[in-house]
Order: structure tokens, then C-alpha cells, then sequence
């Protein structure tokens, strides 16, 4: 029987490390001891070993959300029974089960933004084009999903991947955004039109723009201050864009229009990040250290 | 009574016990321990016996858990009973139906222990204590030894006094208009440190003599002195964990009390009420001194029938309310498990459990060695404490859901190691894995 040196306590015969603290007996086989029957069993071989998989809150709101879904579908159900044909239930339950299950994923999926997002994308197209379709055929809903099948692969695609593959993630929601100006444009009927002449010019135009920012942000340390008026730059540029693309669809004469004056805006601010970038006296000038 | 047995045997829970079976979840098994380590060899098929006979003296134990409509309830269980290996870890989650044969115990053994695990919408600490008692009797009886009387030894042919099976917070609720206020959220340890599923324990035994001693010299009981000594580790283990002073909670510490003897009833079903016991350490830090100050003030001041009677009519008021009295139970179960923390765990930062010091008739002495007893951690407390005497020791038995941070047990054993206190440890964690 040993004694541990750190906490002083007696550690009982066979132990060879302190239990409070992990630290390792430093002492003569006679002095640990021999392990006897341990005090305490610690064997999960015998047999699977039951126990609950969820924890009491988690365990409560699941309960209680499907029991208030249970009376909803029940009370829907009554209803229709006793209005007759002219009330259908199907659709309130749809919304009710839909409803439930937006509840009951943040509750038993893996409680990740990534799996959450997916989940929640997936239950809402599901829902929007169920509503939809009850007067059996699809409308509104198209443009909806559209731009929920974008936000997902904008915004959760990326962060399913490795870190170090993350890159093409940002390379597919980047050209996901250019097909969703498509699709947008091609499901409002016709031929494609505004989007081929201003939408993806323009699209271009801002990607080349925030791509220096990225730059910066991936092998220099822009200030605050840096970024924002790089953001500001880019949305400058962004417009002028639309402007000037506008215009040539038709095919007018002046250059750029109501623009102008974010063009100058846009050409300051560059000026600005370039002596930023370059002198020292106007970083220092502008710099708002506190420590 | 309303409470006695009815004819068909249908016994309803008492009124501590209902909040037991709709909490029960991963991480809040609500079984507690208690175990007699012998220096005679258990013989499983005359241990099985033994229980079969003094099961017959406590029906109210053998029973299995039913849902109705509006509550759960137990019902006389007559399928064969069981002892089993003590192989797995503690305090262990029972199924109702399939874990023990639809029994709400389990009876262990080792080769030289004998173990009780209970659920404990079945009784507390000290009714398992009689069962425990009573079937370590018998089973020394059936070896052959003679075993002197006790009043926790219930022999297997005596008359069953009706008193026991009631329950006492209905005897014993006046209708109060008492204001029933909220306490705050006391500070928890945070579940960061990754848990298991498995109850680890870190078991403490020390001479009861050595903390008689100590805390004779602050003239306060052995309780009293423990329940500092760990108030005391918690504040110091908050102070290490968090690291702004600003977003500190309250520290507090829950203790069981047995209140049979204060309202005089001889039930042995549940009849425990919790002492919540704290320090506002956003105050500053308290010295030792202080805490054992706030300790004997506020349990001594809250250990009278005043104080406990509201805390009775309060368990008997909300369940007798119309709203909750006839609410279905597909609603009351998930609010009980929502609402349970804000009026139990949530409102302490441990809990210490001390049965105190545990006699035995004659015949029994000598062969029992040493007793166990342990408490089922819950998520928002990750660490319980419980502790028993017996044969001039005192055995603390802390029981973790955490997989292997024991910072809260080290602070408070070496608090007392530093004050003189000789501690020896054993533990079940694999010390070795981490
Ligand atoms: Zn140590």
C-alpha cells in the first residue's frame, strides 16, 4: 500500500497510479501490494449494457413535441369526420408532421450546423413544394427551392468537406450562384435574357473584385478597416457593373448613368487602400490600435 | 387511507417518488447502492433464498412500475427473483421491464459482498438500509449463525406494521399558504471534460475518530464538517474553471435528510427531504470559517418541523393540484423532465448524502467489514457524494459521469489529508486508459 506524493492519500494495495491525480507510485513492488478483488467492478462484457441514449432534456422536448403533434393530427382527424368532403385534413397534417419534424431533426440529428442546415433545406423544399402542389401544379415553389438549393450549397456545401479541400467547396458555390442567375431567368419563361447580358457580367465583375480582398485575407493581415472598405469597394464595383451593363443591353450612348458618382467613390476608396497598402505614415495615420 | 394498498394491489407512488420514473434518461439513472462487504464467503443459491424470504416480509418492494393514465403506479410483482453477478459499474441504468424481471432492485454479489441497487422511486436511503440489513441477517441465519435483534432487522415471519408502507408526506401535509419562491441557478461543473455512460467512482475511507476529532474542535457534527470541506472544493474548483470572477454562480450542496425521526413516522418508502445548502461566492471568497458558519446556520435552521413542513406541503400541494392531478401523463412526463432541474439540480452544484454511522446486532459484527453506499450522478451534477460509517470508518464514495476529470474529488480529499485526516482511496476508473 503506497501513498501518492502529490495527495498524500493511501492508495489501495496493487494500485500503481493515484486515482485523484494520475500520478504514477514511484515505489518498490513490496510497498504497492498485490491487486486484490478490486472494491469496485468495472466490467461491461457481460452482456450489452443498456442504458438511455438520450438525456433527460432532449428526452422532453422530443416527448412533448409529438404528443402536441398527436393531438393536432387526432383533433384534424375529428374534424374532418365530422365536416364531411368539405374539409380535407391532408394538408394541415402534411403541415403539422413538417412543423414537428423541423422540431424533432434539431433534436435527434447530430446537433452540427452542417447537419442541421441539410436537414432543415431538405424539410422546407419538401414542405414549400407539398403546399404548392395541393392545386396540382408547381409554381411559386420553384423559385423558392432554387434559392434554398443555393444557400445550401453557398453557405453549408463548403463546410461539409475536409478543411484542406474546402477551396473547390468555395469554387462550386461560386459557380452555383452564376447557375442559379440561369435557372432563375430561364424558369421566368422565354429565352435567357438579363441574365446573360447584365446579371453574370456583373457576377463577374464582383467575383474579380472581392478576389483581391480574398488575397489579401489569405497571405496579408488587412486591418479592419481594410476590410471594410475593401467590402465597400467590391459592392462599388458591383454596381458600377450593373450600371454599365445595363446600359449596353440598350445600347445607349452614355457610358454610365446614375453610377457615376460610385464610380468616384469606388476610385477614392482604391486610392486610399493603395497608400494604405504602400506608405507607412498614412497606415499609422489611420491606425486605431488600443494596445 | 388513501395511500394504504388497495385491494387489487395497486400501489400508487409517493409523493417524492413520482418525479423518479419520468427523469430517468441517459446520465439520471436514479438508482442508488448499497453494499456490505463480508468476511464470509456468499453463496449465491442461499443468498437467493434468503431474499426470496424477506422479499415475502416487504412486499412493498417487490413490485414492478406501471404508466396509466395520469400517473405511474406499481403493482405486487410475482415473477421469480434473481440475484446477479456484481460485475458492471454502479448505480447502472435499470430497464422497469426487462432489467430485473420487471423487479425495481437488484440484489449483487461478489465472493465476499453483498449489494443492494435500488430504484429509488422505491424507497431511500434508509428504507434500502433495512432491506439490506434484514437480508444480510437472514442470509447469515441460513449459515447457520445466530443474529441478535436490531430495529432495522426485519425477520422474515414477523407481522408487517402498515406504517411502513404509507406514505408519510400525506400523513403528515397540512394545507400551508406558504410563498414557495424559486432559488437561482447555483454554478455546475461543465460537461466539457467529456462524460461516460458509466459511473466511475472514487471511494474515500477514513477513521471516524479522525473526524469526530475535527470537527469537535469547530463544534459541529461530522455532516456539518463534510459539508463545508466539499462547499469548500466546489468554490475552489469554480474559481479554477472559470476564470472571471464576474461569472460566478453560487455554490451549493444538497443534503438528503432523513425526516422520520423528525416527524416520527416508520415508513420505508421514501421520506427525505433536501437541505440546500450554499454560498454566494460573488461575494468574495469565503474562508473556511465562513462557510462552516453559513453550514451549521443553515442547517440547523431549516432541520425543524416549520421548515420541513412547508417543504412536505409543497411535494403534496403540487401534486394535488387539479391542473397537474389531471393532466394525461404523455404531458406530464416530457414537463416533468424539462421542469425537474429548475426545482432539483439545477438549483445545487452536488450533492452529499450521509446515512451516518450503521449499527449491528450481535452475530453480525464481526462479519460484517465494510459498507458502501452510492449515489447516481444526474447531467447537471456530474459529481454525488455519499457517505457511510460502520466499524469506526466512514466511507465516502463519490460517483462521476465524468470519463476522467476527478479535480473535484482531488480538491476535496486533500483538503483533508492537509488537515490530518489519513485517507486511503480506491476507485474503479481505468486509471491506467487515461
Ligand atoms: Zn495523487
Amino acid at each position: 500500500m503506497a501513498y501518492c506524493v502529490r495527495c498524500g492519500v493511501k492508495l489501495e494495495s496493487g494500485a500503481t497510479e493515484c486515482p485523484l491525480c494520475s500520478m504514477e507510485v514511484q515505489a518498490p513492488v513490496e510497498v504497492i501490494g498485490q491487486p486484490g478483488i478490486p472494491l469496485f467492478p468495472n466490467d461491461n462484457t457481460d452482456g450489452p449494457f443498456e442504458h438511455p441514449k438520450l438525456d433527460k432534456n432532449r428526452k422532453g422536448v422530443i416527448e412533448l413535441v409529438i404528443a402536441f403533434m398527436a393531438i393536432a393530427v387526432i383533433t384534424l382527424i375529428i374534424t374532418a369526420f365530422a365536416l364531411g368532403a368539405s374539409f380535407s385534413p391532408w394538408l394541415p397534417i402534411g403541415c403539422v408532421i413538417l412543423g414537428g419534424s423541423y422540431l424533432l431533426v434539431g433534436l435527434f440529428v447530430k446537433p452540427t450546423y452542417q447537419h442541421l442546415a441539410t436537414w432543415f433545406a431538405a424539410i422546407t423544399i419538401v414542405l414549400l413544394f407539398i403546399i404548392d402542389i395541393s392545386d396540382r401544379k408547381v409554381g411559386w415553389s420553384a423559385y423558392a427551392n432554387l434559392s434554398i438549393v443555393l444557400f445550401w450549397l453557398i453557405a453549408v456545401a463548403p463546410w461539409t468537406v475536409q478543411k484542406r479541400n474546402r477551396i473547390y467547396g468555395y469554387v462550386l458555390a461560386g459557380i452555383a450562384v452564376a447557375v442559379y442567375l440561369l435557372a432563375i431567368d430561364a424558369l421566368a419563361g422565354n429565352a435567357l435574357s438579363w441574365s446573360v447580358t447584365i446579371a453574370l457580367p456583373t457576377y463577374g465583375i464582383s467575383l474579380v473584385a472581392s478576389s483581391f480582398l480574398l488575397l489579401r485575407i489569405r497571405f496579408g493581415k488587412p486591418t479592419i478597416t481594410d476590410t471594410v472598405m475593401s467590402l465597400i469597394l467590391v459592392v462599388c464595383w458591383g454596381v458600377v457593373a450593373a450600371d454599365f451593363f445595363h446600359l449596353r443591353t440598350i445600347a445607349s450612348p452614355r457610358l454610365l448613368s446614375w453610377s457615376s458618382s460610385v464610380f468616384i467613390v469606388a476610385v477614392c476608396i482604391m486610392i486610399f487602400l493603395t497608400l494604405n497598402l504602400t506608405l507607412r505614415r498614412v497606415r499609422h495615420y489611420f491606425n486605431n490600435r488600443v494596445v | 387511507m388513501r395511500n394504504d394498498q388497495h385491494s387489487d394491489g395497486l400501489l400508487p407512488l409517493d409523493n417524492s417518488a413520482i418525479i423518479y420514473p419520468p427523469t430517468v434518461a441517459r446520465y439520471n439513472t436514479h438508482m442508488f447502492r448499497l453494499s456490505m462487504d463480508l468476511s464470509v464467503k456468499v453463496i449465491p443459491e442461499r443468498l437467493l433464498t434468503a431474499l426470496e424470504h424477506v422479499l415475502d416480509r416487504f412486499p412493498y418492494f417487490a413490485v414492478s412500475l406501471h404508466q396509466g393514465f395520469y400517473w405511474y403506479y406499481f403493482m405486487p410483482n410475482h415473477k421469480p427473483v434473481a440475484v446477479y453477478p456484481d460485475v458492471a459499474y454502479p448505480c447502472g441504468y435499470l430497464h422497469r421491464k426487462r432489467g430485473a424481471n420487471g423487479y425495481l432492485f437488484k440484489v449483487l454479489y461478489t465472493s465476499q459482498r453483498i449489494a443492494i441497487e435500488i430504484f429509488h422511486a422505491v424507497t431511500d436511503g434508509t428504507g434500502a438500509l433495512v432491506f439490506l440489513k434484514s437480508l444480510v441477517a437472514e442470509y447469515l441465519r441460513l449459515s447457520g449463525r445466530q443474529v441478535g435483534e436490531d430495529p432495522q432487522v426485519f425477520l422474515p415471519d414477523s407481522p408487517m406494521d402498515p406504517q411502513e408502507v404509507e406514505d408519510s408526506f400525506e400523513r403528515f401535509y397540512t394545507p400551508l399558504k406558504a410563498v414557495f419562491g424559486f432559488e437561482s441557478s447555483a454554478w455546475h461543473m461543465p460537461s466539457k471534460y467529456g462524460l461516460s455512460d458509466n459511473v466511475q467512482v472514487i471511494s474515500a475511507r477514513m477513521k471516524i475518530e479522525d473526524l469526530k476529532r475535527i470537527s469537535s474542535v469547530h463544534k459541529v457534527t461530522i455532516t456539518e464538517y463534510l459539508v463545508a470541506e466539499l462547499l469548500d472544493a466546489m468554490q475552489r474548483i469554480q474559481e479554477q474553471m472559470v476564470g472571471n470572477p464576474k461569472r460566478y454562480k453560487p455554490v451549493r450542496i444538497s443534503v438528503p435528510v432523513n425526516i422520520r425521526k423528525v416527524f416520527g413516522s416508520r415508513s420505508l418508502r421514501n421520506f427525505t427531504l433536501f437541505v440546500v445548502i450554499g454560498i454566494d461566492v460573488r461575494l468574495g471568497h469565503y474562508s473556511f470559517e465562513e462557510i462552516l458558519d453559513q453550514v451549521v446556520h443553515q442547517l440547523r435552521g431549516n432541520v425543524n418541523v416549520k421548515s420541513l413542513s412547508k417543504q412536505v406541503s409543497r411535494n403534496v400541494a403540487g401534486r394535488r393540484h387539479p391542473a397537474i392531478r389531471y393532466a394525461p401523463n404523455v404531458f406530464k412526463r416530457p414537463l416533468m423532465k424539462l421542469l425537474s432541474d429548475s426545482y432539483g439540480d439545477d438549483i445545487y452544484s452536488t450533492t452529499i448524502s450521509n446515512i451516518g454511522n450503521v449499527t449491528f446486532p450481535e452475530g453480525m459484527r464481526e462479519v460484517v467489514e465494510r459498507l458502501d453506499f452510492h449515489l447516481s450522478p444526474s447531467k447537471t451534477n456530474k459529481t454525488s457524494c455519499a457517505a457511510i460509517g460502520a466499524n469506526g470508518y466512514l466511507v465516502m464514495n463519490f460517483t462521476s459521469i465524468y470519463a476522467t476529470k476527478t479535480d473535484f474529488e482531488r480538491e476535496a480529499l486533500t483538503a483533508l489529508v492537509q488537515k490530518g485526516i489519513p485517507v486511503e482511496v480506491a476507485t474503479n476508473r481505468n486509471v491506467k486508459e487515461q
